[in-house]
């Protein structure tokens, strides 16, 4: 046992990549495991490694912690990322829960029909635009710090830069009205962890693609 | 402030409250950790004793209260000008012919007057709390209630409201409801900017208007101590709710579907239930043989299961036929005083989803 947090997904983004992210930006180094048979999920079913038979699943503390928000708030306590006190914690969980939603639309769009795609496309780029991203813009305007929340880095910093460069792999001149959030952007790039993060080699997961999409529906489909 | 404070029941400082909760069956005693001030501010309305008599209670400062001029935590420094003192003061008693006497003496109300009148100019004055001294110290009783209780906002039925009104039920919190009847209600909070994403639930709480069911319930949960001792119990805790919260997530969307996929998502419904989550549950209970998912005492997760279990007997009475530790799990809990009070009709609980309530949310968020 190394010591390190280990990670059970596909080799792929989906719903391990903010966890991924988080883990990255504070500096933690993990171990992963990658399912790419039906037969490899089924005995992870088999042995109990699932609480509810679904990965995502992190292997951390002698705890086999399984689904995506428990494995978030974990961490972020953990590693000091969750504010100093209840009401930090309640914004930061706000717009955490806020950013997810934007995600999960990015998460769910290679799996749509191909004649739906440019309509979700354009879903993202509208709520993107009108919904989520002001709102950050708004909160890193009147108070003018670095960070989201409690002038310090916390999980809601790493969570909008993960969904920013996410949407803009999609819309690219997205943040062309969110001149806060451009500077944001840069600030949170050049931070050592997450630059790190974003180099090649790192465990950081392509965009996902054909194949991707093709062994999700082999793995999980009953 | 009174850190032990709930519901009339004054408690010594630092002390651990028993049973807001008291008793379940099985003779396990709940204990409820007081927490922050706020927790007593929501919870007590009525004057203290110990407040009324000006005795001084130590407390601790609450994470979810700013701090206060007054406050008496000896930690606390306190700006210049204020100094303790019993609510009623003692009358100054002055012979009428006398004239000011040496200074260890009473000084004359006059000059007593002056004094307080410069010292009062000298307190910072900011803030909502920007009153004179003695209002200030009655501030106490008054913050308190001007604090109020949470208000709730959304549409008059169960949807994602629901697992917050529960929590605030069983936690003894009395809150106020404003229901969106149409869809003006809904456009009018978001054109005041109330909500952070355009969407409800939002919950007006200890001056923040809260979003997202699970920021409203995490801080719930944390502030009335429903979420466990420490970091890995709360990772015990978020996992069993998340199961919960897909299983309930099913059942939600239930009344909105076509009446085919609606018999085809009943059956896997009824499926995930008794094969992926009550398995779980039962399972934990078991391992354990505590009368509690997490940590020997109530949290969060034991009231999102039992609201989980009502509901899928609502789509399935006998479901819990092969689940005899839910079947008891389901007693208890249901006899804990607050969850009991709140099963009871004329409760904040609101009834099943029926096709009224379905064309009504239809209508209200355009669906």
């Amino acid at each position: 046992m190394s010591g390190k947090p280990r990670l059970t997904y596909l080799n792929g983004r989906g719903r391990m990549e903010s966890i991924r992210w988080l883990l990255a930006a504070a500096g933690v180094e993990f171990e992963e495991i990658f399912l790419e048979t039906k037969e490899q999920y089924e005995k992870i079913i088999k042995d109990g490694s699932l609480m509810f038979q679904q990965v995502p699943l992190v292997e951390i503390d002698g705890m086999k912690i399984v689904q995506t928000r428990a494995i978030l708030s974990y961490v972020a306590g953990k590693y000091n990322l969750y504010g100093k006190d209840l009401k930090e914690r309640a914004l930061i969980d706000m717009y955490v829960e806020g950013i997810i939603d934007l995600m999960q639309m990015i998460l769910m769009f290679p799996f749509s029909p191909p004649e739906a795609k440019e309509k979700n496309l354009d879903s993202i780029k509208e709520r993107a635009t009108n919904r989520y991203f002001p709102v950050f813009e708004k909160v890193l305007k009147q108070h003018g710090q670095d960070f989201l929340v409690g002038n310090k880095f916390s999980w809601a910093d790493v969570q909008l830069i993960e969904a920013i460069l996410a949407v803009e792999e999609k819309v690219p001149a997205v943040l062309s009205g969110f001149p806060q959030l451009q500077a944001f952007k840069i600030r949170m790039s050049n931070m050592p962890t997450i630059k790190k993060f974003l180099q090649p080699g790192s465990p950081r997961k392509p965009p996902p693609d054909e194949h991707y999409v093709e062994t999700v529906l082999k793995i999980f489909s009953k | 402030m009174y850190q032990s404070c709930c519901r009339g029941l004054c408690l010594p400082p630092h002390g651990r409250l028993q049973a807001a909760l008291p008793a379940a069956e099985g003779g396990h005693k709940l204990e409820l950790e007081s927490s922050a001030v706020a927790a007593g501010s929501a919870l007590c309305e009525l004057p203290c004793t110990a407040r009324r008599l000006g005795a001084r209670v130590q407390t601790q400062p609450s994470a979810s209260q700013t701090q206060s001029p007054w406050h008496t935590d000896s930690r606390v420094p306190r700006p210049q000008g204020l100094r303790p003192r019993p609510l009623r003061r003692p009358r100054h008693r002055r012979e009428p012919s006398a004239a000011p006497g040496p200074r260890s003496l009473s000084p004359a109300p006059a000059a007593v007057s002056l004094r307080r009148a410069a010292a009062a100019r000298r307190r910072p004055r900011t803030g909502p709390r920007a009153k004179s001294g003695f209002a200030r110290l009655q501030g106490n009783k008054k913050s308190e209630t001007m604090a109020g209780k949470p208000k709730l906002h959304y549409s008059n039925g169960r949807g994602r409201m629901e697992s917050i009104r529960w929590l605030l039920a069983t936690a003894g919190v009395e809150f106020e409801e404003q229901f969106i009847e149409k869809k003006e209600d809904l456009e009018k909070l978001r054109n005041d900017g109330y909500l952070l994403f355009q969407q409800v639930p939002m919950v007006e709480i200890d001056g923040m208007k809260m979003v997202q069911t699970r920021a409203i319930g995490s801080y719930i949960a944390a502030k009335y101590n429903l979420y466990g001792k420490d970091l890995k119990e709360r990772a015990w805790i978020d996992m069993y709710v998340e199961g919960t919260t897909d299983l309930m997530g099913m059942i939600m969307y239930l009344p909105f579907q076509a009446a085919d996929t609606k018999e085809k998502n009943l059956a896997l419904i009824i499926e995930r239930a008794t094969t992926r989550y009550f398995p779980v549950y039962e399972k934990a209970l078991k391992d354990h043989g505590q009368d509690y998912l997490v940590g020997n005492k109530l949290s969060w997760a034991d009231i999102h299961l039992l609201e989980a279990i009502l509901m899928a007997e609502e789509c399935k009475p006998d479901i819990l036929s092969a689940f005899p530790l839910l079947q008891a799990f389901k007693g208890r809990t249901s006899n804990i005083p607050t969850i009991k009070k709140f099963l009871q009709p004329g409760s904040q609980r609101k009834p099943p989803t029926d096709e009224k309530a379905v064309a009504m949310v239809k209508k209200i968020y355009n669906i």
